[in-house]
């Protein structure tokens, strides 16, 4: 974040004077942290837009009070980490999720009528992998493509272990988000099927 | 399952696709006491980690800032107990001590039924039929210009054109009008820009001078200011920003009964024919309101000289000046204003018919709404406070509460 604690403090205050240009700036100082957290938890755009608007709402709901005031940055990462629990616990029950999985590995295998739509997601997705930074589009393609451990592309990249889960993580939530505005829901076969 | 082997399945989760199997591993392991501080730690380190971040685009943001705008203004208009300050500005208006306490009583009695309603949850079951049904836009920029020959040019947000007209060149860029004098003028030629229900345009007269129109409004101008003064005459709402020229005094004639001498610059002018007074306030610098011919008074920075329609005229002090121009910067902006107040705004916003059925709430009203919304948005923020709502096409009708 590149806002300091002292513009912040300005900020929230005038926020909580009922301001809604302090909410835009704010807004516009966080979405991103939100957004992009609820994304990696939930890997899905819908989800974490939904999630991540919740918890701006919720600052806005609650601007008088002294936590958000004394301490911004705790309030959106606990408010959006209950939210993204709540919202996978309920997602364990719900039908939506076990049909999610199913259609994601029954149709791991191509047959002549899914044939035609995935060479059309797997050029999308090359457009995707085209746009991340090529350390991550790296790790992520010797992930997939090659089927290579994380252990065995940190010694290959020349990077930790860590780094190269980081990468991963970083590539698999941009390219979630980039198949589902570009290809809308077809997107979970691809992901799967390049392991 | 061991810690170990959760945090493994917490990366795995994160790195690949977790089988149905293991995501319900995870989800029991994590309602294990202890487990979720783990869970919450890992989650922690996505939140501090920059690397994840970068994900969102401007598109996504607008659209969540799109969807929470009309949420944030929904708080903002509690009806309210008046204070002090409005009391005072009442008896400023020449009212007897006992309408003012008549009126605090209203108010308060107002206000009680409100908030003592407002602890019940109560049925607003129409909502959804009202947005449902046909929903009407809000106001946008559009206008009529009639050119001195008689002749009209509609206008709207997205026209781009240039009129010629003798020597003035007049340019249309999305919601502005701009005059250009290009060479002398010779004899005077008048332009009206006129805008409906459902409009608002900003025209730059040929001497630099900004005028905003709200929705029904008129502006009559010469093209060229070529007499000793620039005089125009306006209808409606009009907000001015007139340019400096110390050697041509700016006039503004009103309905007919009320010249706005412009020593200064920034004021608006409130001329509606179903508002109960012609209300002149003064943003900045200075001007003199002339009433029926009369020599009149000079207003300073946050006074409001009002011509009521019974023709008393008085002058109001620490006058709310960001309310008066709310208007010019996207809100309807509301002070202790009563139902009907508030529904002609939205008449003339929406270009709507209201009626009323039965007895009227007493609520009074405090705050800003959007211009851009919906009729059925911002009908819809009203039902908050309780006024119920029948809408059929272009037609309103209250019902009691």
């Amino acid at each position: 974040m590149t806002t300091s604690r002292y513009t912040d403090r300005t900020l929230l205050l005038r926020m909580a004077a009922g301001e809604e240009d302090a909410f835009n700036q704010l807004f516009n100082n966080y979405w991103d942290k939100v957004y992009s957290t609820a994304l990696v938890l939930t890997k899905s755009n819908q989800i974490a837009e939904d999630i991540a608007q919740e918890v701006f709402l919720r600052m806005w709901q609650n601007r008088h009070k002294t936590d958000i005031i004394d301490n911004l940055d705790g309030f959106l990462f606990i408010t959006a980490r209950n939210l993204v629990y709540n919202k996978l616990s309920r997602l364990k029950l719900e039908a939506a999720y076990t049909n999610y999985l199913q259609h994601h590995f029954s149709l791991s295998e191509p047959d002549t009528e899914t044939g035609t739509e995935f060479r059309q997601l797997q050029s999308i997705l090359e457009e995707g992998m085209r746009q991340l930074p090529p350390q991550q589009q790296k790790a992520f393609r010797l992930s997939r493509e090659n089927g290579l451990s994380h252990e065995e592309i940190s010694h290959q990249m020349g990077v930790s272990r860590a780094t190269v889960k980081d990468y991963i993580v970083r590539a698999i939530a941009f390219l979630r988000k980039y198949l589902q505005e570009h290809a809308l829901g077809l997107f979970l076969l691809i992901l799967s099927r390049l392991k | 399952m061991t810690q170990e082997e959760l945090r493994e399945l917490i990366e795995k989760y994160l790195t690949e696709d977790l089988s149905q199997q293991e995501f319900q591993l995870l989800w029991s392991a994590l309602e294990e006491p202890g487990n979720r501080e783990i869970w919450n730690e890992m989650i922690q380190s996505v939140w501090e980690n920059p690397m994840y971040h970068g994900l969102s685009d401007d598109h996504i943001k607008e659209k969540a800032l799109d969807r929470l705008r009309p949420l944030l203004t929904e708080e903002v208009i509690p009806p309210m107990v008046p204070d002090q300050k409005p009391l005072v500005r009442w008896l400023a208006r020449g009212g007897a001590w006992w309408a003012a306490a008549v009126f605090v009583v209203m108010c308060c009695v107002g206000a009680y039924l409100l908030f003592f309603r407002q602890a019940q949850p109560q049925q607003t079951g129409n909502t959804d039929s009202i947005a449902a049904k046909n929903d009407v836009a809000p106001g946008s920029n559009k206008a009529l210009l009639t050119l001195s020959d008689g002749s009209t040019v509609p206008l709207d947000s997205v026209g781009n054109q240039l009129i010629r007209q003798g020597a003035t060149t007049i340019r249309q860029h999305n919601g502005l009008l701009q005059y250009k004098a290009q060479g002398a003028e010779s004899g005077i030629a008048y332009n009206t820009l006129t805008t409906p229900r459902g409009g608002q345009f900003k025209i730059v007269l040929p001497d630099g001078t900004k005028v905003w129109l709200n929705a029904a409004s008129s502006i009559r101008y010469p093209i060229a200011f070529t007499q000793n003064e620039r005089r125009v005459t306006i209808s409606g709402e009009v907000y001015f920003e007139v340019a400096g020229n110390a050697a041509k005094t700016f006039m503004v004639d009103v309905n007919g009964s009320t010249e706005v001498e412009v020593l200064g610059t920034h004021f608006n002018i409130n001329a509606y024919k179903d508002e109960a007074a012609i209300n002149t306030t003064l943003l900045e610098g200075k001007v003199k309101v002339n009433v029926n011919q009369q020599p009149g008074v000079i207003l300073k920075p946050g006074q409001q000289a009002s011509l009521s329609t019974n023709g008393t005229f008085q002058v109001f002090k620490d006058v709310d000046t960001a309310q008066v121009i709310a208007w010019k910067e996207g809100w309807f902006q509301f002070h202790l204003a009563n139902l009907p107040e508030v529904m002609r705004q939205v008449a003339r916003w929406y270009d709507v018919e209201v009626n009323y059925k039965g007895d009227i709430t007493d609520a009074v009203f405090e705050g800003r709404i959007q211009r851009d919304l919906n009729l059925a948005q911002m009908l819809k923020i009203l039902e908050k406070y309780h006024v119920r709502f029948h809408v059929e096409g272009k037609t309103i009708t209250v019902l009691p509460g």
